[in-house]
């Protein structure tokens, strides 16, 4: 019998509370060293994000430029209306998944995987 | 001891106790020793007399027998003159008859005896054991010159010659008897003499002993001193020679006595020593000398002196005795009354329950001990009531203190009052007459711009009143954020009110209802004062409208309801009657006239102003008349700009941001504004506000960034400000969206998608960028 081994490179990173210009540079710093680890793909949980501005977006915007470079995507699940609104404006960048839930963000993920696999 | 002394009963008890026994002792003293003195000097008298009596006696009868000798030869020369022979033998048988004598003379006038012998005075004298005879007339002896012849013969009386030392007898001490002798015709035939030694008047005298110093002598009858033991004095000096040499007058009033022939006593100075004496004297019946008899003072009064100083010493002894026992008992008696001193001392420092000492005696001091423990208790006792007394005062102060924090905190705080809450301007102020009192006034948000807001008056003032208008708070609270419609607030206020006054006490209340957007406005009265309506525009007018029931006395009461508008800038001003009823000194009140007068001039005044400017015009008509009654005040206006805006400075620091939001947030939702509406505008003050610190101030300068909301219909209005130079963040272009590090342009974007309105101006240095969103209905829902 074959042996199967998945092993997921997912860092998921919980948002709570408002991502606005008060709060972004902390966000940023929060993320460096995630970030500095170049992880396969990170999962924003934005479940508990109230609150985007444009500072906010920068953040993201960081982090998904960061992670392309290295080849890496940046999904982002659960988000609130009035976030889905403002995100609306990045939406079709490259790089940028975004998924109603974490299931449909790990669905996605696994078709990844498979489509690696398969192309191996 | 010096303190014992000084101060203590007992010391002065002893002191005068101690004086008084000694000035007793000593007079009596002084009376012993007068009285033991003058018994001791009559003693000395009488002994003295009595001396001088038995040597009287002796001395006399001798001389007596000596006259006695003259006398028969005088006699028997009388009978008939014998020869001469017989004549010398009949002296000496004479002499030899007393052995007292020493010599017999018969000395003849001239021929008496003989007309042939001129002069013949045969003397048989005693010379050793025998006798011898002798003329006097010869030898060259003039006897008829000699004293003891010539006195008799001339006074033709018998007399006895002063002591004298016989210088033809033999040279010893003599005196001599000397008698006239006349014959019946007339005829002096002669003198008969008999002549006395006197060394055993010497020897009698000397023998004489007075006490152990005392003396007797003999003085003659001039005052010469016959016999003394001093051998100076003796035949050689006179009493008054020796009283005027010394110059004593003690001694001159003896020699004048002596001189007198006087008895008695004189305190003298010895002739001898010159110690103080006593000296007796008498003359002798015979020959007329003076025996006197000296008793020193120092023996005689010696034991006066030794009782004295015994008195002395035993009075000294007694008084020590006494002394020491007065003070023995004087503190013995006064031990209580020191510990009473201390046990005083410490109550009256505050220590009550000092222990007394024992009131065991039943005297003076005891009595004092009990009396004082009796004021002890007292004390306790008055001083718990006092100190409770003073507890209970403090405690219903304090429960007055905490009633009026606790009625004060039933007033809306001047945070709840604030005109982003509440969507409009109000001010209330409440001056109860006493600590708490039974005005009130409340504002209740029933739901984002809309407001509910209440004024009234209890019946009563003090705590009773406080209580009910507490009451009537809760009620009115409960019953405005359930009711839209005054009228029914004040039916069901009055329905509660009734069923639970049992107290008689009713309240008056004006309750109102404003729409804060629209200005709508209903109000209804309960038997309260009327409202005034200040406009912005006209005159302040009191509001009509029926005045209804007072609340809290019959259930079941409707009330009517008045509908108006506040236009922008309409204030309505609620007051109690505290303020139209306030009186001045003359009992005139102040009325709703002067009330109307005081507003029409305040017409754009702001609410404290309004409501302080009524207050201070009351205060200022009362004068120096106490506030009778509580009074309240409040004032509601609609706010003066457009449809009540507000407007906020920030600092260009991004921390500010979270102000600004909240002040946002706060001023939206007091007006009803719906949740997406505010989040839009969340979203687009955060992005404009970032953009003016990030790129207009930039991170060097800073300044202020002023923000101004406003409702006009429905349409929210926010007017962002800077004075950064000119920059307009809506020409930056559409959103660089491949700029991942992002410009202002992403942000603009944002904005233009949530805002339905944005524009840029620039007007007086100031760049101004005006935000408009039209918020959704009231109740319509938020999807969109």
């Amino acid at each position: 019998m074959p042996l199967s081994i998945q092993v997921r490179q997912t860092t998921v990173v919980t948002l709570v509370g408002r991502l606005d210009t008060d709060t972004s540079p902390r966000a940023e710093q929060a993320l460096a060293p995630i970030l500095a680890t170049s992880p396969k793909h990170v999962v924003f949980d934005l479940a508990g994000l109230d609150f985007i501005s444009s500072a906010g977006l920068r953040v993201l915007l960081g982090a998904r430029k960061a992670l392309t470079g290295a080849g890496s995507e940046c999904l982002l699940v659960n988000m609130k209306p009035q976030i889905e609104r403002v995100l609306e404006v990045i939406r079709s960048l490259p790089g940028m998944k975004i998924f109603a839930s974490a299931s449909e963000a790990d669905d996605y993920l696994a078709r990844i995987q498979e489509r690696v696999l398969e192309g191996e | 001891m010096p303190s014992f002394l000084g101060r203590s009963l007992a010391a002065k008890l002893a002191l005068a106790l101690l004086a008084a026994g000694l000035a007793v002792y000593l007079l009596i003293l002084l009376d012993v020793h007068r009285w033991t003195r003058e018994m001791l000097v009559g003693h000395i008298r009488r002994q003295g007399d009595a001396v001088i009596e038995a040597a009287a006696a002796r001395i006399e009868a001798q001389l007596l027998r000596v006259e006695e000798t003259a006398r028969r030869l005088a006699h028997s020369l009388l009978q008939g003159l014998p020869a001469r022979a017989a004549l010398e033998r009949e002296l000496c048988a004479n002499v030899a008859l007393s052995p007292t004598v020493f010599g017999s003379a018969a000395a003849f006038e001239p021929g008496a005896f003989d007309v042939r012998l001129p002069r013949f005075s045969p003397y048989c004298y005693r010379e050793g054991d025998g006798l011898k005879v002798k003329d006097l007339a010869q030898g060259g002896y003039g006897y008829e010159t000699q004293d003891w012849y010539r006195f008799p013969r001339d006074r033709g009386a018998p007399l006895w010659s002063e002591p004298y030392f016989d210088e033809g007898g033999g040279g010893i001490l003599m005196a001599t008897y000397s008698l006239p002798v006349r014959e019946p015709g007339g005829r002096l035939l002669g003198i008969a003499t008999a002549d006395v030694a006197l060394e055993w008047l010497q020897q009698l005298m000397s023998g004489i002993k007075v006490g152990a110093t005392g003396y007797a002598f003999l003085l003659s009858r001039s005052g010469g001193i016959v016999t003394h033991p001093d051998p100076r004095l003796a035949m050689k000096a006179s009493l008054a020679a020796v009283a005027a040499e010394r110059g004593d007058p003690g001694l001159e009033r003896l020699a004048q006595a002596v001189a007198a022939g006087g008895m008695g006593m004189e305190r003298t100075p010895d002739l001898r020593t010159g110690a103080p004496s006593f000296v007796v004297f008498r003359p002798l019946m015979a020959a007329g000398w003076n025996l006197a008899v000296v008793f020193p003072e120092a023996e005689t009064l010696a034991d006066v002196d030794a009782l004295q100083r015994r008195l002395w010493l035993t009075g000294l002894a007694g008084a020590f005795f006494l002394g020491t026992a007065v003070i023995l008992v004087a503190r013995r008696s006064t031990r209580p009354l020191v510990q009473l001193t201390r046990a005083a001392q410490d109550v009256a420092s505050g220590r009550l329950d000092t222990p007394l000492p024992e009131a065991s005696s039943r005297d003076e001091v005891g009595r004092l001990t009990a009396s004082f423990a009796e004021m002890q208790t007292a004390l306790t006792q008055y001083i718990e009531a006092v100190k409770e007394s003073a507890a209970a005062e403090e405690r219903l102060e304090s429960e007055l203190r905490v009633a009026r924090q606790i009625q004060m905190s039933l007033l809306p705080r001047p945070a709840d009052l604030s005109p982003d809450k509440l969507g409009c301007e109000v001010f209330g102020l409440l001056e109860p007459a006493r600590a708490v009192g039974g005005d009130l006034f409340d504002v209740v948000v029933r739901r984002p711009g809309e407001i509910s807001f209440v004024i009234g008056d209890v019946s009563d003032k003090g705590i009773p009143a406080a209580l009910f208008m507490a009451v009537t708070d809760i009620h009115f609270e409960a019953a405005a954020r359930e009711l839209p419609d005054p009228a029914a607030v004040l039916a069901r206020v009055n329905d509660a009110l009734v069923v639970e006054s049992t107290a008689n006490m009713f309240v008056t209340l004006a309750c109102g209802v404003l729409d804060t957007g629209s200005g709508r406005l209903s109000l209804a009265n309960g038997g309260h004062t009327r409202p005034v309506l200040v406009p912005a525009a006209g005159k302040p007018r009191f509001v009509e409208g029926s005045v209804g029931t007072v609340l809290g006395v019959v259930s079941g009461v409707s009330f009517e309801r008045h509908d108006l508008k506040l236009e922008p800038g309409d204030a309505l001003l609620l007051y109690t009657d505290g303020v139209t009823e306030a009186h001045d000194s003359r009992s005139t009140i102040f009325g709703e006239e002067r009330l109307i007068e005081h507003l029409a001039s305040r017409s754009h005044s702001d609410p404290p102003t309004l409501a302080e400017g009524v207050h201070a015009a009351v205060r200022a008509f009362a004068g120096s008349a106490p506030q009778f009654d509580d009074i309240a005040i409040l004032v509601v206006r609609r706010s003066a700009s457009a449809g009540s805006g507000s407007a906020l400075v920030l600092e260009s620091r991004t921390e500010e941001l979270v102000r600004g939001r909240e002040w946002m947030e706060n001023w939206c939702s007091s007006r009803g504004v719906d949740a997406e509406t505010i989040q839009d505008l969340d979203l687009a003050l955060d992005e404009v506000v970032a953009n003016i610190i990030h790129h207009g101030y930039g991170s060097h300068t800073s300044g202020p960034i002023a923000l101004r909301l406003a409702l006009e219909g429905e349409v929210v209005r926010l007017e962002v400000s800077d004075r950064t130079p000119a920059f307009n963040p809506l020409e930056a272009g559409p959103p660089r969206s491949g700029s991942a590090d992002g410009s202002g342009g992403l942000g603009v974007h944002i904005v233009r998608q949530v805002m339905d309105r944005v524009e840029y101006t620039r007007q007086n240095g100031e760049n101004r960028l005006v935000l408009e969103r039209k918020r959704a209905r009231p109740g319509a829902g938020s999807a969109s």
